[in-house]
């Protein structure tokens, strides 16, 4: 296993620091879509493994919430204003409750909590997939259209390898640590494995290929919220009415 | 090792001079990223070591709230308030009244609420979190080199430039190292100058960076390295515009 393990782990240090030969590997490989499927699932579940980490860390050291509620509660109704607004109407006092309530569920939410980062060890592999797919396809559709030469199975291998940079992520094993980079370096990385793969292609267009998935994606999410936004209106409107 | 590093304090005095020779030798190589990356690293645990190092001794203590001083605190700011505004109109000085005892019932809960526990010590907790500002420091740094570094790479293409992607990452990382003065920044009031000259000293090793690897001359390197700055400025401004349009179209259209 860690035989199999070495050149991978090689290609992505090297994949990492943008090493074209890196890329030219894994797009010529044997079988690239499996190895850079393979490579995108290891990095997530390194990734993934690193947050959970970072979860039980930072729960064990975050001090106890329901603690912290009850202290600010009590802070808060023995305020004069407080007593003013209870005295105002007779829904003040529970509206308060339930906004309060409602505060300390969102910062629980937003507390480290190793269960959800259990369940990031599945979504989080499944979350780069979808990513990798979206990218590989749209950008390889955009560079042929282009005018570009390379094939498929090239661009899902060097694309694959283009993720290498999500490796930054295991940093989050220690909670506070802030993993800035990420994203930038992604799309250096891209643009190298697509300037490999097309290779005939100006870099303008390897460009344009490589921020066309992203740009497609914001302009889906734009429709889809227009198309949603007014059933959705007519949806409350008719359970008001 | 001892030749090497004396290697590397040699080569950062040069490119700090603005010298051709370090320029060239980041800019090629094997993998140039990855000693660029080596470099931001080094001077981002450096930065931030200096401001880990003075918070060391607050690592061993507890930290400690005084309620009284906060008390004095406002009020010192709301008597200096009322010393320059003089006469307060009535409800603005009963909300300061509200305000004043708001804040002199609920201090007491303050060092409660620091004194909640948590699963493990609370020294542990503190250590963390002096690490985790230490460790993000070359984080931060290297994504503020990356993300101008790649808008720079496009003008410098966009005016003529030759270069290739990764020989001017290589030689535009040398550009981090006046940042290393911001190390001082812990010192008051001259603190935040060492940031500015650090930019600015940056910013002239960005133009050689360019000049050398893309094989301008200097004017156009000077603008492939201004414009991303223009365009930020430009999209910032033109941001503030439509923020005070709607602003303003917004209380219009309250006020009818």
């Amino acid at each position: 296993m860690v035989k199999q393990l070495k050149p991978i782990v090689r290609l992505l240090w090297s994949g990492l620091f943008l090493d074209v030969r890196s890329y030219d590997e894994a797009a010529d490989g044997d079988n690239p879509f499996v190895e850079g499927l393979f490579m995108v699932v290891l990095i997530g579940l390194l990734v993934a493994l690193a947050h959970l980490v970072g979860s039980v860390l930072g729960w064990a050291v975050t001090p106890h919430l329901d603690q912290i509620k009850t202290l600010v509660h009590e802070g808060l109704v023995s305020m004069s204003w407080f007593q003013q607004f209870v005295a105002s109407s007779a829904q003040s006092l529970q509206q308060f409750e339930n906004s309060y309530d409602l505060v300390w569920q969102i910062a629980h939410l937003l507390a480290p909590n190793p269960r959800l980062a259990l369940l990031a060890l599945f979504l989080t592999p499944l979350q780069l997939l979808v990513q990798w797919l979206w990218f590989a396809l749209v950008a390889q559709a955009v560079a042929r259209m282009l005018g570009g030469q390379g094939k498929m199975k090239q661009t899902f291998g060097a694309s694959a390898l283009a993720f290498a940079p999500h490796l930054l992520y295991v940093f989050r094993a220690l909670p506070m640590v802030g993993v800035a980079a990420v994203g930038v370096w992604t799309l250096l990385a891209q643009y190298v494995a697509l300037r490999r793969v097309h290779e005939n292609l100006s870099w303008p267009r390897v460009l344009t290929a490589v921020i066309a998935p992203s740009l497609i994606l914001c302009f889906l999410i734009i429709v889809l919220i227009l198309v949603i936004a007014p059933l959705m209106g007519a949806l409350i409107g008719g359970m008001v009415s | 090792m001892k030749q090497r590093f004396r290697d590397w304090i040699a080569m950062a005095r040069a490119a700090l001079a603005l010298e051709s020779g370090p320029f060239y030798s980041f800019g090629s190589g094997p993998a140039p990223l990855q000693r660029a990356v080596l470099l931001v690293v080094v001077v981002g645990l450096m930065v931030g070591g200096v401001n880990a190092m003075i918070q060391l001794p607050a690592l061993t203590r507890t930290p400690s709230f005084n309620v009284e001083a906060l008390r004095q605190q406002i009020d010192q700011g709301l008597s200096f308030n009322e010393t320059f505004r003089g006469e307060l109109p009535p409800e603005v000085q009963t909300f300061l009244d509200v305000y004043r005892s708001s804040i002199e019932v609920f201090a007491p809960q303050i060092p409660k609420i620091m004194a909640v526990p948590s699963p493990l010590p609370a020294g542990v907790g503190r250590f963390l979190s002096w690490l985790g500002d230490w460790l993000s420091t070359p984080f931060g740094l290297l994504g503020r080199w990356l993300s101008i570094s790649i808008w720079i790479m496009l003008f410098a293409r966009l005016v003529g430039g030759k270069g290739t992607l990764l020989a001017y990452l290589g030689a535009s990382s040398l550009s981090v190292l006046p940042h290393l003065l911001q190390a001082l920044s812990f010192i008051p009031v001259i603190g935040g100058l060492f940031a500015v000259v650090a930019g600015i000293w940056g910013l002239a090793i960005q133009v050689k960076a360019v000049e050398l690897t893309h094989q301008l001359p200097q004017k156009r390197a000077i603008l492939a390295v201004i414009l991303p700055y223009l365009l930020l400025f430009v999209l910032l401004a033109m941001a503030l515009v439509v923020v005070l349009v709607l602003l303003m179209v917004t209380i219009a259209g309250g006020g009818s």
